[in-house]
């Protein structure tokens, strides 16, 4: 038998990477519109938060309260985009792939649930890349905001910070092994990371406590660094100085391993209690 | 070596604030040998298909053990690289991708690439009769269509053992015919081993080497489909009579296990009885009282024993 080290089954896993995101892109095309009008809402969306942020500005006492300039809050609202669909992303597809059997399918193949899980990861990525990318370009020419793009590392913070998100991702695709229906549980936590990260307010005029949970959710210190890269224009050096860095490897690597672990364990629980293919 | 060997499979579904639970498998043991086509009969609830997801992985037993191709099925990934598995109920496919995208994607899951996969794309597509429909998207087939691409599916990765949980239900003739006869020429060609889980008798008896009949989670009976039916299927004539029969002259003879009179044709009033025997030369006891009552026989056809027959006996019993 192969082991892991072993270029067959190397070569297995790329064929899965290239198979879900090959689907990723297939469904891209098939329902493109619908991928468009998508992006024109959230674009719409960003551009009501800018106003109404320029609107409350105005007064004397919400001025601290958006103080975050629109750069701040552009970084903060495109790494948000990215966080809805790597939180939600497991779930949905498990529940609606549970619904039309191809999740026993899938799980019935030979890599298994994780590594096809890994594969749209990936896929998602890759395709939220293009659409997202698509939605800065233009939020950046029709607000004028310039942002600093140091490739390495702005890719360096970004993959960590999105490994942290799909950790999370990954609980929730197991929970949804057992529980099917968690949309709305995951709308209130992809939701609750627009106020919680600091992506469109500030965390520091948050009490304490809530503040000390805002940090330790997945989002928080890769969002801080990116707006440092991109926004303030710091050197990658001085966010490992300043140990930013640490806090989020240690943060992403820990959300990754409990979000992996838990879902190899949900999905024992699952196919203990026959529950994989049942809607 | 057995393509498929389960020992003592027990299945027990524990309920959420309730003491006791549901056994849905009980001390099911059964080998099925390469190249053979198996049948899994039952009726609804007995726990085909939870044998058939413990088979595949996707249900974890509470005991005993599951050897596929001799090879344990415990946390053992590889085993499952050579089964291919239709279940009922649900798609299979993914029907906003075309038949060429499904079979590509599941390909490559299966770890199955390249030129191997074209090749066994064409050849499966040219024996289902699906060539045309390959760049159609699947949302726009019929349901035979899609069943079809379903089973094409199964065989994508050329497994050694393919598990059809209801292959045919819901097809109409053409389409139910089409699918007996690929997955006879596929197993009897390629020497696949096929386990069959369905409720419709026909299907088994048409195409099947072995039987095996479950309920309640257990195994009441294993064994060929043509010994099962020697040995408890129940010969029977059906005679057509000129009048209606005297039957109650007939029911006084001891060598019938039952009689059973339908009104064949009102107009020329005709009559069939269906005499259920006990022995063969009890046939000649039972014409020789109709002649003494003076019924005129217009034909007789002896009625070689049914599964169905089968299958309702043990089930009831």
């Amino acid at each position: 038998m192969s082991k892991w080290w072993m270029p067959e089954r190397i070569v297995n896993v790329i064929y899965v990477l290239y198979a879900e995101i090959l689907r990723e892109f297939i469904t891209l095309r098939r329902y493109f519109i619908e991928a468009l009008s998508g992006l024109v809402m959230v674009y719409i969306l960003f551009m009501g938060f800018f106003f109404a942020g320029q609107g409350f500005s105005e007064h004397v006492a919400l001025q601290a309260y958006h103080s975050a300039d629109l750069a701040h809050r552009a970084v903060g609202f495109i790494l948000w985009l990215f966080a809805l669909n790597s939180v939600g992303h497991f779930s949905n597809a498990i529940r609606d792939e549970s619904n039309i059997g191809v999740l026993e399918q899938v799980a019935m193949t030979p890599s298994g649930l994780i590594v096809d899980m890994w594969g749209r990861a990936v896929g998602r990525t890759i395709v939220d890349c293009m659409m997202i990318g698509l939605v800065l370009v233009t939020i950046i020419i029709t607000t004028g905001i310039s942002l600093d793009l140091p490739v390495f590392s702005v890719g360096c913070v970004f993959i960590l910070t999105l490994l942290g998100l799909y950790g999370l991702g990954f609980f929730f695709g197991g929970l949804a092994l057992i529980y099917k229906r968690l949309g709305s549980v995951t709308v209130v936590v992809r939701f609750g990371f627009l106020i919680l990260t600091g992506a469109i307010t500030p965390i520091e005029n948050f009490p304490s406590w809530l503040q000390f949970i805002c940090k330790t959710l997945p989002m928080t210190e890769g969002l801080k660094i990116l707006r440092l890269l991109t926004v303030d224009g710091k050197p990658f050096f001085f966010v490992l100085k300043s140990g930013d860095f640490l806090i989020l490897l240690v943060n992403s690597t820990l959300y990754i391993t409990v979000g992996l672990i838990s879902f190899m364990y949900l999905e024992r629980i699952a196919k203990h209690k026959g529950l994989l293919g049942v809607y | 070596m057995y393509s498929v060997e389960l020992r003592n499979l027990t299945k027990e579904f524990s309920r959420l604030f309730r003491k006791r639970s549901v056994i849905a498998v009980e001390d099911v043991s059964l080998n099925i040998g390469k190249g053979e086509i198996f049948g899994l009969l039952g009726p609804n609830g007995a726990g085909k298909t939870t044998i058939v997801k413990m088979i595949c992985g996707l249900i974890r037993p509470t005991r005993g053990e599951i050897f596929i191709n001799g090879r344990k099925l415990d946390r053992n990934r590889h085993a499952l690289t050579r089964i291919g598995a239709v279940l009922e109920g649900s798609r299979n496919s993914l029907w906003s991708m075309t038949v060429r995208q499904n079979l590509t994607y599941f390909g490559h899951l299966k770890h199955v690439h390249g030129r191997v996969l074209k090749e066994r794309c064409d050849a499966l597509l040219n024996l289902f009769q699906l060539e045309q429909k390959r760049d159609d998207v699947v949302r726009n087939l019929s349901k035979g269509m899609k069943q079809k691409l379903a089973i094409v599916l199964a065989f994508i990765a050329d497994p050694d053992l393919i598990l059809l949980d209801e292959p045919t239900l819901g097809l109409d003739v053409h389409g139910a015919r089409l699918v007996k006869e690929s997955i006879v020429r596929l197993a009897r060609l390629e020497n696949k081993t096929v386990l069959l889980t369905t409720h419709q008798l026909d299907l088994v008896e048409e195409i099947c080497d072995r039987v095996a009949i479950i309920h309640k989670g257990r195994r009441i009976a294993l064994d060929s489909t043509e010994k099962l039916c020697n040995d408890f299927g129940r010969e029977y004539y059906d005679v057509k009579l000129q009048g209606r029969p005297d039957t109650v002259v007939l029911k006084d003879l001891p060598i019938f296990r039952d009689i059973e009179v339908v009104h064949a044709d009102a107009e020329r009033d005709e009559f069939l009885i269906r005499l259920v025997m006990d022995r063969e030369d009890s046939l000649f006891e039972a014409i020789e009282v109709l002649r003494r009552d003076g019924t005129r026989i217009l034909s007789m056809t002896k009625v070689e024993p049914k599964l169905e027959d089968i299958f309702v006996k043990m089930v009831d019993a």
